[in-house]
């Protein structure tokens, strides 16, 4: 497959965050998409991965107006999706389509399947057809209109009165008369179709159903009666009804038997050479997308941290998240050949990102500072400890707790202090840093669980605790968002597998 | 409600239903048989259903103050004259003994069999036309329905089999056949025996003087009351002194218990169908609305469901009757079209709590954002998405609503509110009777308080059997845990 250079969709510094809707008591919103920058280009197939809570669905959700952007811009023909009105975004919505995930879930089951795969159709009064007259004419009659320039032209009259009409529509020529009539200044063509546009559907839905494998017989049964890998056929008939460029692909086959995968996958695929479609594939692991996408986009809480052509990828991953993703797959031809690289830790609460990388909590190449030099384990168990407090930061206080703090007691002290010397008990800490994080204890015991977080972050933090990293430009149209990038510091598959090393 | 349907279910299906169809019809074009059956059966009424139409028409008209009212009552009169084979003039019951044999009753018949026939006739006529229904259904299940199996069909097959529900139908049937039958189901006529019975004169046998005689209706009454024991009262299925007969005996007024019943439960029906009618539809507006847009539009709706749900709903009509007393609204069928008003203003709450839980759920299914996702309109989501997912809930709760309407406008007839006197209505007949229930008039408040019971027995249990048929696995509910989800579902009325 071929990329060209067009996007058909920029998105650019997209944020989408989640609003609670309730009146008292708002929690900060949750970020599910915070700042992503993104070019799918016509006919490829950017493959979007990224654990669940990622972010990615909401950024396919996002493009296609079913999630309202925070702020940036998703641009489309030189206008910006997230701008538009209910009738604009109606407009877009004809022109992109959507596969979701469980196909038990995303098919109205008191509906027939025709009336399923009809339905974008009936919502668009499709068809309208784009009339297109050799020379300059005025075009009149019910159900046409006239094209307009760079238009799909549906029907093309002669002046003579001959009709072609586009392959892909069901409909024969015989059953489109013109009328051209040359009495007034420029011609008139007066267009009668005699097929209704009921029927005209009604061929579009057979001719959808077989598209994607199904057959005119299971045109009036219902979902039911359907397995899960025919029915993700159906939602698949269903978002090309409207001939979309683009199609956002959400975890299509993750519901589906792993006999069934291979098989949607290769529909999909095509479906894509045949109609020249551009996807957006969501997944949540790598093995799936190297079979279908070009390129490959990386999303780690809200942001794409790399992005670059599938192979180019694959073979050398710049990102230390990429690399413990792949590291997961056994046989993915990546240069990783040591141990699968266990995250510690779980994700951050996508509430309250961390302020410089996102990855920092929990990226086995964090970058340390210099001026102490700890082993990595050390190194770890100070960040856990500086999670522990940015976790009582944020914990609802009890009354008691509040009050306890009010009169200055200790809030919870003697628990913190088990904590602490837990995490820390077969850590040696030279003494700067030890009366550091003694201090910082107190603070926290005072009831002051931020300051805490914050004194050890002064101390032991790094750039990584600071920066939110750019996307660094990668060369071969790769990007990725790690400090390491930069000279200065050493690669990202050398640090690991050395401190992989150091760790008995 | 998305219970699983297998695909196995529509096997049985195929089986059952073109068998028992093509018995039914072994004919080479069953739709023509089928109309032509419809036709016929419409024979039997149309002199009747002519008249009710006209009827509608000169009252709105009159109600309006519209010109054109004698025209329509001109009509109204010729439809009158339009032959109805079900009437009390084709089968009649009122009639007098000459001292040798009955006179003027069907074929002289004593008045009790003539009565007993008519009543089976218009019974059976009525079950004629539901199993017209129900063929036109299988029918077109058969020879026109493109899809050989819907999940509604498995619906309808665990309805069959659900004992309870059916026993809720048949009375729920039995009690509209009644009403909409009541002019020809009474052994007398409100008009004659109630409304004007100063104007109308009984020819009966004398038996003292052993001669035909004449008597207003309205003293013949005064002669049958019914205030006590032995000869103070006409009990049920007993004649009184003018060889009138009375099914459910007579009332302390000497009026007929059944005729009274009869007509009162169309007033019942109409304020029912009427308020639940509307309170049902401002409900589920409301829950699809609410659940589609949620947060504040949602919220919103909370608020003033609970403000309108504060108001105490007794007082609210007490004073809202008074107040609009002299009104023409008030005037609407002696009062019932105000109640179904005030009954549909403070109940749609109710029915919108039940509905809203089922709404919101329906509206986080992903089938919704796969429209959205192709430019579906919200109103067409909605209708189309959301609305056959709280059908089901809408039966349930409108069925069970409208037992519960049915009891509280007989509550505020025995409370004296309400339905204006002369109209009858159940209620107002068991207040009549309350005086005499230790006597041998018990029948006036027993019968009345009885056929409540029932009717709203079944229409509780046709909701009960719905809910079983849409959600099979409530099956289980009534012996183990899931009792309490299920008692709360149910609660709706
Ligand atoms: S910037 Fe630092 S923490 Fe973030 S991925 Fe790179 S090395 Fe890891």
């Amino acid at each position: 497959m071929t990329a060209r250079e067009d996007p058909v969709v920029s998105v650019q510094s997209l944020k989408t965050y989640y609003h609670d809707d309730s009146i008292v008591g708002a929690k900060p919103p949750v970020r599910a998409v915070d700042g992503v920058d993104l070019d799918i280009r016509e006919g490829e197939t950017v493959g979007l991965v990224g654990e669940s809570g990622s972010g990615k669905t909401t950024l396919g959700r996002t493009i296609i107006g079913l999630a309202d952007a925070t702020d940036g811009v998703v641009e489309a023909d030189g206008q910006d999706v997230t701008e538009f009105d209910a009738e604009q975004a109606r407009d877009w919505q004809r022109r992109v389509g959507m596969v979701f995930q469980d196909p038990e879930e995303s098919l109205n089951d008191r509906m027939t399947i025709g009336e399923i795969v009809q339905e974008p159709l009936k919502a668009h009064d499709w068809p309208v057809l784009t009339v297109a007259v050799e020379g300059d004419a005025t075009v009149r009659g019910s159900g046409v209109r006239p094209a307009e320039p760079d238009e799909t032209v549906d029907l093309t009259v002669g002046l003579d009165g001959d009709v072609t009409v586009r392959d892909e529509l069901p409909l024969s020529a015989d059953a489109v008369t013109a009328a051209v009539d040359r009495s007034g200044d420029a011609p008139t063509v007066d267009v009668t179709v005699e097929k209704s546009r009921a029927e005209i559907r009604r061929d579009r839905a057979f001719d959808l159903l077989d598209r994607v494998g199904l057959s005119e017989q299971h045109f009036y049964r219902y979902p039911h009666q359907f397995s899960g890998g025919q029915r993700q056929r159906i939602g698949i008939a269903r978002a090309l009804a409207l001939e979309p460029e683009f199609v956002v692909l959400d975890e299509p086959v993750s519901a589906l038997d792993v006999s069934v995968q291979a098989r949607i996958i290769n529909l999909l695929e095509d479906l894509q050479d045949e109609m020249g479609l551009t996807y957006l594939f969501i997944a949540h692991d790598l093995s799936i997308v190297r079979h279908i996408a070009d390129r490959v986009a990386v999303m780690y809480l809200g942001n794409v941290v790399e992005l670059g052509p599938t192979e180019s990828v694959y073979a050398d991953p710049h990102h230390p998240y990429t690399v413990s993703l792949l590291s997961a797959i056994p046989g993915s031809g990546s240069p990783w050949t040591g141990e699968r690289i266990t995250l510690r830790g779980s994700p951050p609460n996508p509430r309250d990102p961390p302020a410089g990388c996102p990855f920092a909590t929990r990226c086995p190449a964090k970058i340390r500072p210099d001026d102490y030099d700890l082993p990595e384990r050390t190194w770890r168990a100070l960040d856990e400890l500086r999670v522990v407090f940015r976790t009582r930061a944020r914990a609802e206080a009890s009354a008691a707790e509040t009050i306890k703090r009010l009169i200055g007691l200790d809030v919870a002290g003697q628990d913190l202090r088990e904590t602490v010397s837990d995490l820390l008990a077969d850590h040696d800490l030279p003494p700067a840093a030890q009366s550091t994080v003694d201090a910082a204890v107190e603070l926290a015991a005072g009831g002051d669980d931020d300051a805490a977080a914050e004194q050890l972050r002064e101390a032991f933090g790094s750039r990584c605790d600071r920066e939110h990293p750019e996307p660094y430009d990668g060369g071969e149209d790769r990007t990725s968002q790690c400090l390491r990038q930069e000279a200065e510091y050493d690669g990202v598959a050398e640090t690991i597998r050395a401190r992989q090393e150091d760790e008995p | 409600m998305a219970g699983a349907h297998g695909p196995s279910s529509d096997a049985a299906d195929d089986e059952v239903t073109p068998e028992t169809a093509s018995t039914i019809l072994p004919t080479e074009s069953p739709t023509l048989v089928w109309v032509g059956l419809g036709a016929g059966l419409l024979a039997f009424e149309v002199g009747a259903l002519a008249t009710f139409l006209v009827a509608i028409l000169s009252d709105t008209l009159a109600a309006a103050s519209l010109p054109g009212v004698g025209f329509v009552e001109g009509i109204e009169a010729a439809a009158r004259q339009l032959p109805t084979l079900l009437s009390r003039e084709t089968v009649p019951n009122e009639g007098y003994w000459n001292g040798q044999r009955w006179v003027g009753t069907f074929l002289g018949l004593r008045p009790e069999v003539a009565w007993g026939i008519r009543v089976a006739l218009v019974y059976l006529y009525a079950l004629a036309v539901a199993g017209w229904a129900v063929l036109g259904y299988r029918l077109y299940r058969r020879e026109y329905r493109a899809a050989d199996w819907t999940p509604r069909d498995d619906v309808i097959d665990r309805f069959r089999n659900h004992g309870w529900g059916l026993f809720g139908l048949a009375v729920v049937f039995m009690f509209v056949v009644m009403a909409v039958f009541a002019p020809a189901l009474g052994p007398t006529t409100v008009d004659k025996n109630m409304r004007n019975s100063y104007d109308n004169e009984l020819t009966y046998w004398d038996a003292e003087t052993d001669s035909v005689e004449t008597i207003l209706v309205g003293e013949a009454n005064l002669a049958s009351q019914s205030r006590g024991d032995g000869e103070e009262r006409v009990g049920p299925m007993e004649y009184d002194d003018f060889g009138r007969f009375h099914p459910f005996g007579t009332l302390p007024t000497g009026r007929d218990l059944f005729t009274f019943i009869a007509v009162g439960s169309r007033i019942s029906l109409v304020i029912g169908l009427l308020s639940v009618g509307l309170s049902v539809g401002v409900a589920t507006s409301l829950a699809l609305i609410g659940a589609y847009y949620k947060g504040r539009v949602d919220l919103g709706m909370v608020l003033v469901s609970d403000g309108v749900m504060a108001m105490p709903q007794l007082l609210l009509l007490i004073m809202l009757t008074t107040v609009l007393k002299d009104t023409w609204v008030a005037g609407l069928y002696s009062g019932a079209f105000l109640l179904a008003l005030i009954f549909a203003f403070t109940g749609w709450t109710y029915m919108w709590r039940s509905l809203r839980g089922p709404a919101l759920q329906v509206s986080e299914r992903q089938w919704i954002d796969a429209a959205k996702s192709f430019g579906q309109r919200p109103r067409t989501i909605m209708r189309q998405h959301m609305l056959p997912y709280i059908t089901g809930y809408l039966l349930i709760y409108g069925s069970m609503t409208l037992g519960g309407a049915i009891i509280a406008i007989a509550g505020l007839s025995f409370l004296g509110l309400g339905v204006s006197p002369p109209t009858p209505e159940w209620g107002r007949a068991v207040n009549l009777g309350q005086e005499y229930v230790d006597t041998g008039s018990w029948h006036i408040s027993l019968i009345p308080g009885l056929l409540i019971t029932l009717v709203v027995t079944g229409f509780n249990a046709l909701g009960d059997g719905i809910r079983d048929a849409i959600d099979p696995r409530s099956d289980a509910a009534g012996s183990d845990a899931d009792d309490g989800a299920a008692a709360g579902r149910g609660g709706g009325a």
